[in-house]
């Protein structure tokens, strides 16, 4: 008996993949009937709870406007929604899958992509996809070096900064050169999130660019390379760093918004964000210190794109282009970019809005900035697991 | 003879045992299917990988070291609030232990988390105007890289469960005239409590604080707040390799959970050679004739320690309490500085998608649960000859317990996804069952064993058959027992993670989910609101069903002393 259920699920393991991806044969509007009345399964990272909010006021408006249910399901990790849809594929349920749209970009992209889990190409045959700026954003149909070939729909656009306390540290460096020696000036003061955390490893991918004697190297596969000749001085600033970072560098914070914690209790002095508007956003919260300052890095800081995506078995694939579609809207992406909603930058062509869109753009972030200096591409997304894999050999182990 | 032999044997007719089927095959089944099926799909190269993880080896030492410190501490600090309160009424530890049990895992180490962080709740008391401090200071007490602060913290939440047993099975044992003989012979209060009462105690309590000690190694929720993270505890390593998007990540994330299941199993027998060499050790020493001790001395320190651990909670979850209701609250500041209204969370109110979700799970699963754990405990009744301890009853029933839920959950996962395809909300229920049914049998298994079984013969020599025996008579007397385990089934169901998150798929939302993801993910104030709602939903479940035997006993008083 025991013997046959393990035969059985050996066979379901093995079962060949057969890549199926339906073209879009059916108009808009058929969609948008097809979708009326459908609930959606949204698996997008829940760690942060104003976008937690924001993804509820998108449920809402799609609810009211198309009958679209949607319902949030919070990861902690983007990669437990790989992981779930390789297995229903390998079990060989190939209809009625538990994930309907995915929050995603970079490494967990190609992954999927590479592997045939995706539904599409849709993403760039939804009318919203007509106002994004493809050409001036370029980011938007360039994944981390990866094209997205219409398999995944733009949301937002994110670059790397630091969010610091402006009355305890006025002289936080933009040199990350100097950090360094800020740090020893400053012991306890600063940290990030523990790598593979994307916020840890975008800070290890800005070091490596910043510090390495080959930084052209990061933008092929990392197995091209040298790994060991091209991170050297990475791990040299690295074993300077630690000694002086929040406790010693023995413990590093979980997530984003675990260090946030530490910059609002007053233990940490800057932390790291992946949205310019995040810091504004928090002190209108009060979560932060009005002297918060947004600041980027010399030389430039790592830009990228952040997209939705639906997997290859999703039975209700309408409802989530309509979903997808919604967030790409200029009412959805004006509110995201605003300061009390969520503070992310728009993917649109913003003078193809009209004047007062415009208008609304610029007074939902009080007219600041969306941009910390020069962005650097993404490097390509072989290097984030290289990074990460020896990040952790020498510092998490 | 245990129940499988007797099965293959047919030593009773098979008609006999049908009513424990429902169990073996609900509960104990998957639980033993869980490590084969591990081995086969992780594979002889991700086990054999599994050892060259970084950090693998220290990983292993801290989930040892803080599961083990924990539970020993535990078991220490309960004997020592025992002693203190034996032969008393010790009212106090009565009504401040069942809260502490309901309360989740993940809202006690935020709350103590916030205690004894640099920036935290003591330092702020007294800062700046004591200790001179205008910003937190460098040191850290919590995430040490050893586990000792979450043993300290297991230790805490495993507090409450040992003693309450421990307290019940005293009451059943009847070892209070034990106590006073002793008294009466010259002994002094604590040596007396550790030389008579504590053998009786070991025996009953042997089997939960087995439980405490594998729920120690596999627990993620605690682990992930108090733990360290370079490299974390096993269990936390397993989980972040399970969600590793390379299937090879994910190999090798099962392979570690399987080593979690080694280690617990290594563990336990040394502790079981320990727990001998001590017997036979403390026989001696209890039986030299000195009235008192130098470890009753030190039974009176640990109590003193034990009302401070029973206090730090009670202090850790008040944090908690300003927590969620405080907008801004920075260093130094003893007290929120700007007060919350209600906020998203609370906007939502009671009745939300999370409040149903956790009603009916645990409503269904612990109703489930109680029902497979009694008739599974009649048939043992009925088919275990009298004397025999039926140690292997009680394996079957609690298999659940005795397996890591980071190797269990996994794994009936896979069996569904791969055979039974059944819907989340289906398959949550069942591993909310697998362990409501199992906590159910563990503490219903003394009270109707022990029950007297004059009570049924009167019934039948009446001439009234064998169910109504049982019916009007047996189970009205152990009402309160049965709503006493209806009740850990509940808090047990309302406080479950891994169950409802990776077999409910992510799709079902209850606020224990909400409160790890928040804990975890770093915003105190939405941690401290989500492990509020999980608090209140626990908390009104387990004096809800403790409450009806008064009830329904208010004109019964002889009963409602009955048992219990």
């Amino acid at each position: 008996m025991k013997l046959r259920l393990l035969h059985t699920i050996l066979a379901a393991l093995t079962v060949n993949c057969v890549t199926s991806i339906g073209a879009l044969a059916q108009s808009w509007e058929d969609t948008l009937a097809e979708a009326s009345g459908q609930t959606l399964f949204f698996n997008a990272w829940g760690g942060d709870e104003r976008i937690n909010a924001y993804i509820e006021w998108a449920g809402e408006r799609v609810q009211q406007d198309f009958g679209v249910t949607v319902r949030h399901v919070k990861l902690a990790d983007t990669a437990e929604a790989v992981n779930r849809v390789r297995l229903e594929k390998q079990a060989g349920k190939d209809e009625g899958g538990s994930i309907d749209l995915i929050w995603i970009n970079g490494e967990n992209f190609a992954t999927m992509k590479r592997e045939g889990l995706l539904f599409g190409p849709w993403a760039d045959q939804v009318p919203a996809f007509a106002g994004v700026d493809v050409v001036g954003k370029p980011t938007t149909v360039l994944d981390f070096q990866t094209p997205t070939d219409g398999l995944e729909a733009p949301w937002g656009m994110a670059q790397f900064n630091v969010i610091v306390d402006g009355a305890l540290a006025p002289d936080f460096p933009t040199d990350l050169r100097a950090l360094t020696d800020w740090a020893a000036r400053n012991p306890g003061r600063f940290t990030y999130p523990q790598p593979p955390n994307f916020l840890g490893t975008t800070f290890l991918k800005q070091v490596t660019l910043t510090l390495s004697n080959q930084p052209e190297a990061l933008y092929s596969d990392a197995a091209a390379s040298d790994f060991e000749a091209v991170t050297a001085p990475v791990w040299a600033f690295l074993d300077a760093l630690h000694p002086n970072l929040w406790q010693r560098g023995d413990n590093f914070p979980a997530s984003g918004p675990a260090a946030q914690q530490l910059l609002s209790d007053g233990e940490t002095a800057a932390t790291l964000s992946f949205f310019p508007l995040e810091g504004p956003a928090l002190v209108a919260a009060d979560t932060l210190d009005a002297a918060t300052v947004v600041q980027g890095f010399d030389g430039g800081s790592i830009g990228n794109t952040h997209f939705v995506a639906i997997p290859f078995n999703s039975s209700v694939s309408a409802a989530a282009q309509v979903f997808a579609n919604f967030l790409m809207t200029p009412e959805a992406q004006i509110r995201k970019q605003s300061l009390e909603a969520w503070g992310d930058a728009t993917v649109l062509d913003e003078s193809n809005l009209t004047a007062e869109q415009q208008n609304s753009l610029l007074e939902a972030t009080n007219g600041l900035s969306v941009s910390v200096g020069p962005v650097l591409p993404e490097p390509h997304p072989s290097w984030t697991d290289a990074l990460e894999v020896a990040w952790t050999q020498r510092y998490g182990s | 003879m245990d129940p499988a032999v007797r099965l293959l044997t047919g030593f009773r007719p098979l008609s006999s045992v049908i009513p424990a089927v429902p169990l073996l095959g609900l509960v104990t089944l998957p639980a033993l299917l869980a490590v084969p099926l591990l081995l086969v799909l992780s594979g002889g190269a991700a086990l054999l990988e599994g050892f060259t993880v970084p950090g693998y080896w220290k990983s292993v030492a801290v989930a040892l070291i803080s599961a083990s410190l924990g539970t020993g501490l535990a078991i220490v600090l309960a004997l020592a609030l025992l002693a203190g309160v034996a032969g008393r009424r010790g009212r106090w530890l009565r009504l401040t232990m069942p809260p502490l049990l309901a309360t989740p895992h993940a809202a006690m180490a935020v709350g103590l988390a916030f205690l004894v962080a640099p920036s935290g709740w003591f330092l702020r008391l007294i800062s700046p105007w004591m200790t001179g401090f205008d910003r937190p200071p460098l040191f850290s007490l919590s995430q040490d890289p050893w586990g000792l602060s979450l043993a300290v913290g297991l230790a805490l939440k495993e507090l409450p469960f040992i003693v309450l047993l421990a307290v019940s099975a005293s009451r059943r044992e009847s070892l209070e005239p034990l106590l006073r003989a002793a008294l009466a012979l010259g002994y002094n209060h604590r040596t007396a409590f550790l030389k008579v009462v504590v053998p009786q105690l070991a025996r009953v309590m042997a089997l939960p604080v087995v439980i405490a000690f594998i729920y120690g190694m596999s627990a993620v929720d605690m682990a992930s707040v108090l733990g360290p993270t370079t490299p974390a505890p096993l269990s936390v390593l397993a989980l972040s390799k399970l969600s590793d998007p390379s299937p090879e990540g994910w190999r090798l994330g099962l392979a570690l959970s399987l080593h979690l299941a080694a280690y617990t199993a290594i563990a336990l027998l040394g502790f079981a050679a320990l727990a001998l060499g001590l017997q036979s050790a403390g026989r001696h020493w209890a039986s030299n004739g000195r009235r008192d001790s130098i470890a009753g001395l030190g039974l009176g320190i640990f109590g003193v320690l034990g009302r401070l651990a029973v206090l730090l909670t009670v202090v850790a979850l008040a944090g908690l309490v300003l927590w969620a209701f405080a907008q801004r609250w920075r260093f130094p500041a003893a007290w929120p500085q700007k007060w919350t209204g209600l906020d998203w969370v609370w906007a939502r109110g009671f009745w939300s998608v999370e409040s149903l979700n956790t009603l009916w799970l645990a409503l269904a699963s612990s109703l489930i649960g109680l029902g497979l754990a009694l008739m599974f405990l009649l048939t043992e009744r009925r088919v275990k000859p009298a004397g025999n301890h039926g140690f292997g009853w009680t394996v079957f029933a609690i298999a659940p317990l005795l397996i890591p839920q980071m190797t269990l959950i996994p794994a009936l996962l896979l069996i569904d996804l791969t055979v039974l395809q059944l819907s989340p909300w289906l398959l949550a229920l069942w591993g909310h069952v697998l362990f409501t049914a199992a906590y159910a049998y563990l503490s219903l298994r003394g009270p109707l064993l022990s029950l007297d079984p004059r009570y049924r013969q009167a019934a039948l020599a009446l001439g009234r058959p064998g169910w109504q025996a049982l019916l009007h008579v047996e189970l009205p007397i152990l009402l309160r027992p049965i709503m006493a385990s209806l009740a850990i089934a509940l808090s047990v169901s309302v406080a479950a993670y891994l169950p409802t998150l990776t077999l409910g798929q992510g799709r079902i939302e209850t606020f224990t989910i909400e409160a790890v993801s928040a804990a975890t993910g770093g915003s105190r104030r939405t941690a401290a609101q989500f492990a509020l709602a999980q608090a209140f939903w626990a908390l009104l479940f387990f004096f809800g069903a403790l409450a009806v035997p008064d009830v329904l006993y208010r004109n019964r008083r002889g009963l409602s002393n009955h048992a219990s």
